[in-house]
């Protein structure tokens, strides 16, 4: 099971003109509609919303990781954009403005963990710093594909402790 | 010194996830020792245990709800911080967790 499982290349946009966060949103989402992932995209976009009401999903480093679990979700699947121009994402003025989005979906009802683990580890490799620039230097969608492959054959399992040195 | 950790987010699919791998790095990068249990879309993973908790100079609850079994705690020093601020202001919270151990 590998990321490449989850995001489809129509659903990778390098330098999105998107206005706003509403907007950027938007569009990965009716990407995500039409690589089939989404079963209703109102309803889809309805819960991101919702979730982004709890909290603001800036994650620092220009990131920004807009999720909807929902029955609107056919299959798990990732969008990802970089934006032409950076968006404010929240009025928290601890948040940077957003110039790369992940936007994830989730079913509601997922019948197992794989996936789920998928996004985890993706959560996870934004800490890397490599990571990062290889999505700031992305020409094309397959860049994009290759840094995730990449981030991901070289992932440490879950969990552990961390060295004492 | 020797540090645990707890994350949790609502839906528990990023936040969770990001905030145990940014205390990790931090806290290696502060030569700690650090376990952090995720408690999230996938359960409960990298439980810490009774034997942890014994060993353990202070906790960090790096969550937006509440904590399972928050109890095995009891009588720690314990930071508590959102799950963002376990992300965005990772050093601080650390900082937080040394003052809190050694006061």
């Amino acid at each position: 099971m590998k990321i490449a499982e989850l995001i489809d290349r129509s659903c990778i946009a390098l330098d999105l003109e998107a206005g706003d966060k509403a907007k950027a949103i938007g569009l990965l989402a009716g990407r995500l509609q039409k690589a089939g992932a989404l079963l209703d995209v109102s309803r889809y976009e309805e819960a991101v919303s919702h979730r982004e009401q709890e909290f603001s999903t800036a994650v620092g480093y220009g990131i920004a990781i807009p999720h909807g679990k929902s029955a609107a979700v056919r299959r798990p699947a990732v969008a990802f954009a970089r934006l032409a121009q950076p968006v404010l994402w929240s009025d928290d003025p601890d948040d940077e403005p957003v110039h790369m989005v992940f936007l994830l979906a989730v079913p509601e009802a997922d019948a197992g963990d794989r996936h789920l683990r998928i996004l985890a580890r993706l959560a996870r490799s934004l800490l890397d710093e490599g990571f990062r620039s290889n999505l700031e230097s992305a020409r094309t969608p397959v860049d994009v594909l290759t840094a995730l492959e990449r981030v991901e054959s070289s992932d440490k399992p879950a969990g552990g402790e961390g060295g004492e040195s | 010194m020797r540090i645990l950790a707890v994350t949790a987010c609502p839906t528990g699919i990023a936040h969770t996830y990001m905030a145990a791998e940014a205390l990790e790095r931090e806290a290696v990068k502060r030569r700690h020792k650090i376990k952090v249990e995720t408690q999230g879309s996938m359960g409960v993973e990298n439980e810490i245990t009774a034997k942890d908790v014994a060993e353990a100079d202070v906790i960090i609850f790096a969550v937006d709800m509440n904590v399972l079994r928050a109890d095995r705690f009891t009588g720690k020093p314990l930071v508590r911080v959102g799950v963002a601020d376990a992300i965005k202001k990772t050093a601080k919270v650390l900082e937080q967790a040394e003052q809190a151990a050694t006061n």
